[in-house]
């Protein structure tokens, strides 16, 4: 931005006034300009679960990955010896604030997650996310009055050799609107 | 014609008016727990006795658990000896068959071996073993033995007989 232009086109502005006053009384000229602005509508993202893999049986013949649907939280292991217990479900968020129409676009939980036992042993979460009340790819936009949903589930890939262990970690989620 | 500064002046507000895209970010923890993969390992197999018939004898019965007299010398009599392993903050049921059959070596027959167990382990039907000892425990040794009722020996043919049994191990 030109600073010197703006000073001097504040100036221009000034002295435009100056001469419709003066002229004010001899003579009234109206006019009129529109005036718009445009309010958006705040939304927000209310976490109602948490993405849980549950319990499952270190793989003893080779790695198996495990899978929790996004969609609709369907788990899936790639090895029999990899036993899958329950307890699993997708994370899930719901959104606050739409109405029908609004677009959002950029939905992203991030390309991988690092789980960890607390005792320097890690498994890599691979986030996929799934929507629900919404139409479009990306961008995405609000079907009806329902609020949309936003799931979260994934993919982990648990080694042979893998400790015994509860791991845990963070998804973070994110989007841009309008 | 616009002044240039002008021009300039409307550009600026025209630029400070574009709608900025807003950021949302919202967060969710992430769980695994990976249990230790269990399994059974077979220390020793089911080995019964050999026996000898007598001509004109009547049936003959042994049980590996308290094996008789054999005469053909060879393996050692004994229960099978199962080691199972398992969290023990779990509970298992393990599924031994009431009965399997061993077949003799050149196909002369077969017999019907019953199964026993350890008399400290309760069992239900069909064999199912629901608590005892090795309950709680991240690995517990479990024993089969097993008889068998020689009731005709018009039809048995001499020889070794083999057979395999299937133990199911479950965790609840």
């Amino acid at each position: 931005m030109n600073f010197r232009n703006l000073l001097i086109a504040s100036a221009g502005a000034s002295a435009a006034l100056m001469i419709a006053g003066a002229a004010e009384a001899a003579n009234t000229i109206t006019s009129s300009a529109g005036a718009s602005i445009s309010l958006i509508g705040a939304i927000s993202l209310t976490k109602n679960s948490d993405l849980s893999f549950g319990e499952v049986v270190i793989p003893t013949s080779s790695s198996a990955v495990v899978t929790v649907a996004a969609s609709n939280g369907a788990v899936v292991t790639s090895s029999d010896t990899a036993v899958h217990t329950a307890g699993s479900g997708p994370a899930k968020f719901t959104f606050v604030g739409t109405t029908a129409g609004d677009t959002f676009n950029n939905v992203s939980a991030g390309s991988t997650v690092t789980l960890s036992d607390g005792n320097s042993h890690t498994l890599t979460l691979t986030p996929a996310i799934a929507l629900t009340g919404t139409t479009g790819s990306g961008p995405y936009q609000v079907a009806g009055a329902t609020a949309p949903v936003l799931y979260v589930g994934g993919s982990i890939t648990i080694p042979t050799g893998a400790t015994a262990a509860a791991y845990t970690g963070t998804v973070n989620v994110s989007l841009t609107y309008p | 014609m616009a002044h240039p500064s002008l021009t300039a002046a409307f550009l600026a507000i025209s630029l400070l008016g574009a709608e900025a895209p807003v950021q949302l970010n919202a967060t969710a923890a992430a769980s695994i727990k990976l249990l230790p993969s269990g399994g059974i390992a077979v220390v020793t197999p089911l080995t019964l006795p050999s026996v000898q018939l007598s001509p004109g004898s009547n049936n003959v019965m042994f049980s590996s658990s308290t094996p008789s007299a054999g005469t053909g010398g060879g393996s050692i009599s004994g229960n099978a000896k199962l080691t199972v392993l398992r969290d023990s903050s779990e509970a298992v049921s393990v599924d031994v068959p009431a009965s399997f059959s061993v077949v003799q070596a050149g196909g002369g027959g077969s017999l019907t071996v019953n199964t026993t167990n350890k008399s400290d382990l309760s069992i239900a039907g069909e064999g199912v073993l629901l608590g005892g000892t090795m309950m709680g425990g991240s690995a517990t040794s479990v024993d089969i033995g097993g008889s068998l009722s020689l009731a005709s020996e018009d039809h048995l043919v001499p020889g070794p007989y083999d057979g395999l049994f299937v133990v199911v191990v479950q965790y609840n």
